[in-house]
């Protein structure tokens, strides 16, 4: 009974000290991330070409303050949650970057980056968190476009402009999208891939998670261009849990024993870490020499040098830092202006389409060397 | 005092003093809104934990409850773009989860596959399904459909006094679950399955009634959680019930369920549940990195069993010196 009560204790003091060294975190840092690359926000300015601390002014030279029903947005605290579908793989490292180097210019704001797990249920469960804290913005990664709808309408009601970013859009009214143009993206990697091809042979559609099929059509883009177009056959079409790699990799080498040199002409890969998989297996399988097109998407560092270096044919690039980046001041703009789909009587979302354009490797060098600093830092995760 | 209520003290001592913790460290944590929505957070989880406690304690595991509640999911809200009835389609939700649970025995008790890949594999059937019952637009493609503005079964995604219906529900299940294990020979039996499944059947207990019983118990509450889960939603996405048996079985270790079987209860699962939520919602208030909450899960459910294991082989040593 003693052992028993010395190990209760014991239990209870390390459980009381986790948690209270816990609640001390998020005073060490001030207006950054807590993730991995946390580290970007302070040695960003001397890799950037655009360095946003120089080019800025002083904090608070511009400002006029806080507009009727917004805040202050140099001075007063300001806390931005930012709600993605999972916070592992490049495109969060580079947006987390893309953001925290724009909060360099403003110490009060706070950036919550919060990770749903691919669960829509902590999806939800996190916007209400949000609101509970009264965070001043929400930059949601929507993995759902109904499953969210009830809690992003109690965000925007409560006054939090809620700002959904490629993915699924939100099918409830809300204060802004931004993304990529996902099914015109697919339609002209469909386009690309037959200029190289030609009109005749085989495509295999490594595609998003199933689940994800209702927001994120590139994919769906690829293969109505192919089949309303061409005469090219559609002879798989593989969802790719969780966007991952190495399943892209397992699923491809599958494609690849069931079918035989030659009887796979293109390779449609609907982001670059599927991409990713696609070329390892075919690499694995002896099968390079065969010159099967692979045609990624987004556009990160490694499908560019895939590209440069003959592995891949295309991919369609997106300026996912330049995204964020304007996405973090379309957010302050709000949050000074507290502008909501509510205040603003809006009866659809205004939506802004990201273009994208494919890059070969006729223009994969351009691509690269302007795109090339936070490339290179969000490949090194510095 | 027994052992078990030992146990339970110190799960719920522990969730007080987690409680406590975080009032005292966030002025946003004690607050109605808030708890409601912890409660309302919890009541998924520990909806489906409630059946899982069946099942474990039963001596067995269920891997399918993930996919059965996307399953569940997506054709209760089918039927509520039907025009069904909500009440109906809740009932319908229990059946289909029944229904899945009856499989799953089916497979372990007859086929005589071990409940691990039993239950793992029927998980990916059942999610497949989820796939060919998913809703699609005029190409084939897969889309999201809310359950109809109209639909009665919104009405589930109500509350009384700012507490959610689910949670309500969670809250009775867990006492009814409780009474079934505890007071009637069905959870007698569940118990002596679970502790030693060859004297069980030696005593004269069918050992696969009583676990098929368990399973089916699961459906019903895994169908139970996802329907009600889906009306707050408002529509059941295809991965609803993704990754939630593992939570469950973690829930119900926290609580006090031991793995092998024979020992814990519904309430314990509730516990667990809880616990785990709570936790969570904590954590959220200070922007603590996903890390950290992967690594306090683990390092929780770790810490859980190794205790369960110290507690029980103190217990048993306590049992046996006071037979002496």
């Amino acid at each position: 009974m003693r052992r028993m009560k010395i190990i209760a204790m014991l239990l209870v003091l390390v459980m009381a000290v986790g948690f209270i060294a816990s609640c001390d975190k998020p005073k060490e840092t001030t207006n950054t991330s807590n993730n991995d690359n946390t580290a970007s926000n302070n040695d960003n300015s001397a890799g950037a070409p655009a360095d946003p601390t120089a080019s800025s002014g002083s904090s608070g030279s511009t400002g006029t303050g806080a507009l009727p029903g917004g805040k202050n947005i140099y001075e007063d605290p300001i806390k931005i949650s930012v709600i993605s579908i999972s916070t592992a793989g490049i495109v969060n490292r580079m947006y987390q970057m893309a953001l925290n180097d724009q909060a360099v210019r403003y110490p009060n704001v706070i950036l919550d980056y919060k990770d749903a797990e691919y669960d829509p249920s902590k999806q939800v469960t996190l916007i209400e968190e949000a609101i509970t804290q009264k965070y001043d913005c929400i930059i949601l990664e929507c993995m759902d476009p109904v499953g969210v709808n009830e809690a992003i309408d109690k965000a925007e009601a409560a006054g939090i402009p809620v700002i959904s970013t490629n993915a699924a859009e939100p099918f409830t009214v809300h204060s802004l999208h931004v993304a990529g143009a996902d099914y015109s993206s697919g339609w002209k990697g469909g386009e690309e891939l037959v200029k190289l091809a030609g009109n005749e042979g085989t495509a295999v559609v490594l595609d998003c998670p199933a689940s994800f099929k209702p927001g994120a059509r590139m994919g769906t883009g690829f293969e109505d261009y192919i089949t309303q177009n061409t005469n090219i056959r559609l002879i798989e079409q593989i969802p790719i849990e969780n966007w991952d790699a190495a399943v892209a990799q397992t699923s491809m080498r599958d494609v690849l024993t069931k079918y035989g040199p030659g009887e796979i002409t293109m390779v449609y890969c609907s982001s670059g870490d599927i991409a990713n998989g696609a070329m390892n297996a075919i690499d694995a399988a002896g099968r390079a020499d065969e010159g099967i097109l692979i045609w990624g998407f987004m556009g990160y560092p490694m499908e560019l040098e895939a590209i440069r270096d003959g592995r891949m044919a295309g991919t369609m690039f997106s300026d996912t830092y330049t995204q964020y980046a304007a996405l973090f001041y379309i957010a302050l703009n709000h949050i000074a202006t507290g502008l909501t789909s509510i205040t603003g009587g809006y009866t659809a979302t205004p939506a802004i389409e990201q273009p994208m354009f494919p890059v070969t490797k006729d223009n994969v060098d351009d691509v690269m060397a302007f795109s090339g600093w936070y490339m290179t830092k969000s490949m090194n995760g510095k | 005092m027994a052992s078990k209520t030992i146990r339970r003290m110190i799960s719920i001592g522990l969730l007080l003093i987690m409680v406590i913790i975080f009032s005292i460290s966030s002025d946003v944590f004690l607050n109605f809104g808030n708890i409601a929505n912890l409660l309302k957070d919890s009541a998924y989880l520990g909806l489906i934990a409630i059946g899982m406690a069946f099942v474990i304690i039963g001596g067995g595991v269920d891997l399918s409850a993930g996919g059965m509640a996307c399953l569940v999911g997506i054709l209760c809200v089918r039927m509520s773009t039907m025009g069904l009835n909500g009440f109906l389609i809740v009932l319908a939700g229990v059946i289909l989860g029944m229904l899945c649970g009856f499989i799953n025995a089916l497979f372990v008790t007859r086929v005589k596959l071990t409940e691990f890949v039993a239950t793992l594999a029927l998980g990916f059937v059942y999610s497949g399904l989820t796939l060919i019952f998913a809703f699609r637009d005029d190409r084939g493609t897969i889309t999201s459909v809310a359950i109809p503005k109209w639909s009665s079964l919104r009405a589930f995604a109500g509350n009384v006094g700012g507490i959610f219906y689910i949670t309500i529900v969670w809250i009775v299940v867990a006492v009814i679950a409780y009474i079934v294990l505890t007071r009637t020979t069905f959870g007698l039996h569940t118990y002596s399955i679970g502790s030693h499944a060859k004297s069980a059947q030696m005593s004269g207990v069918n050992n696969d009634r009583i676990k098929m019983l368990g399973y089916i118990i699961c459906g019903a509450c895994v169908g139970l959680a996802v329907v009600l889960q889906a009306s707050l939603l408002g529509s059941s996405p295809l991965n609803i019930g993704s990754g939630y048996e593992f939570q469950a079985i973690a829930a119900c270790v926290v609580g006090g369920v031991v793995l092998g079987g024979g020992k814990g209860d519904p309430i314990s699962a509730l516990v667990g549940a809880l616990f785990f939520k709570t936790l969570m919602n904590g954590l959220y208030k200070f922007g603590l990195a996903t890390s950290w909450e992967y690594i306090l899960q683990g390092g929780i459910i770790v810490v859980a069993t190794v205790f369960d294991a110290v507690f029980n082989r103190a217990t048993s040593k306590r049992l046996l010196a006071r037979a002496q």
